[in-house]
């Protein structure tokens, strides 16, 4: 994967230590901030989660039931700034993906930017020895309540009919900020998982993240035709994500409302 | 379909004089197609001010928020409340019930910057091309 090929796109590969759910979430957004202004590069972010943490959409609702539930079993609750519904940080390869629309052929319906970054994960699925299929179910978001990995929907990536892999998006104009989970095991309340899998289930063996991260390197720079440069945050991400971090994602104001109005955007 | 009364932004809003220095704002058919099902619309609170192409909303659709960007400067005098419990006006009737905000124009000048029906028709024949 040579990065000095000049006729590929240029996009960065950052790859951080275990984090909070709040500076995991101030980071993407950041990330997405410093695109949408040009000042910085499109990119692949794989991430981690220092302690077991539930994410919700952005116009999820949290009822006391999950909030009981989580303080019992000390998982930490967080709102993201994408869409969709409840996902457990638990066992899973979790990664982002902050890119312009212009780095990937125009699409009219902008759905069609999940597909594009699925296809990349199915390649990397099978770089990793499985075949996964693309969802084709219509969303029904209405469901205020709804888990992730329960609701398998358009352009998720299922294997034998069980979802792996799920993701949710936040647009800014032409940047696209998206938010992905690729489970790798189902510990816990089967409940949850009625319509899920894990790749090491389905692999059979155990797989280290690092394999994972190759995997998507390697597909994502072939399907999208890139060079991955690797990289850290800029001072302005550094920045813009202590303050998003210290402002927002700490905040209950922002977690348990979802109703906060501050805009760094 | 483009309304003829209508002016209209490049990012796919459409304006409607409906009063003295009055707008109201909503977003175009062209827009609510490409976003896909709208489930969720967040509105400003009234007495807000915009600037010219600040973001004012969000909605979701299809597992994806998008932000809402406001054509014109001004204060926020009225939200479309319906929104609330039927984000899918937005889809359905983007030109008239699914329109999201009412804005007191505080830079009339800006109008002249809009798309007319004709040139907005024109940018989203060529954008589909």
């Amino acid at each position: 994967m040579p990065a000095n090929d000049t006729n590929k796109k240029v996009w960065r590969l950052l790859i951080d230590d275990p984090q909070d759910g709040a500076w995991n979430m101030a980071v993407d957004e950041a990330i997405l901030c410093q695109r949408k202004n040009g000042e910085t590069l499109s990119t692949l972010r794989i991430y981690s989660w220092q302690r077991r943490t539930v994410s919700l959409g952005y116009f999820q609702r949290i009822d006391k039931a999950l909030a009981d539930l989580c303080a019992q079993n000390s998982i930490d609750l967080i709102r993201r700034p994408t869409g969709g519904g409840f996902v457990l940080h638990d066992q899973e390869f979790t990664f982002s993906v902050i890119f312009s629309r212009q780095d990937l052929r125009d699409q009219h319906q902008a759905v069609e930017y999940f597909r594009v970054i699925a296809t990349c994960i199915r390649k990397a699925l099978l770089l990793l020895g499985t075949t996964a299929s693309l969802a084709e179910n219509e969303f029904n978001g209405k469901d205020n309540h709804f888990f992730c990995f329960n609701n398998p929907t358009k352009y998720d990536l299922l294997i034998a009919g069980k979802k792996v892999c799920g993701s949710a998006q936040r647009r800014y104009r032409d940047i696209i900020l998206q938010q992905g989970s690729l489970i790798l095991s189902t510990p816990g309340d089967p409940a949850y998982w009625q319509q899920a899998s894990g790749l090491e289930e389905v692999l059979r063996q155990k797989i280290s993240l690092a394999q994972i991260s190759t995997a998507f390197q390697q597909s994502f720079a072939s399907e999208l035709k890139l060079n991955f440069v690797p990289g850290n945050l800029t001072a302005a991400e550094l920045l813009l994500a202590r303050q998003l971090a210290a402002e927002k994602y700490t905040q209950d104001s922002w977690n348990y409302q979802g109703n906060y109005q501050g805009d760094h955007a | 379909m483009v309304p003829k009364d209508l002016k209209y932004s490049k990012s796919h809003e459409w304006v409607k004089a409906v009063g003295n220095n009055t707008m109201m704002i909503g977003i175009t058919d062209y827009a609510q197609e490409e976003l896909g099902d709208i489930v969720f619309v967040e509105l400003p609170k009234v007495e807000q001010q915009l600037k010219q192409q600040e973001s004012f909303g969000v909605a979701e659709s299809v597992k994806a928020v998008s932000d809402l960007f406001s054509p014109v400067s001004g204060m926020v005098v009225a939200v479309n409340e319906a929104l609330g419990k039927q984000p899918e006006l937005v889809n359905k009737e983007p030109y008239t019930n699914g329109w999201m905000i009412k804005i007191s124009l505080a830079a009339p000048a800006e109008l002249s910057g809009l798309l007319s029906a004709e040139d907005y028709e024109k940018l989203i024949n060529e954008g589909s091309k």
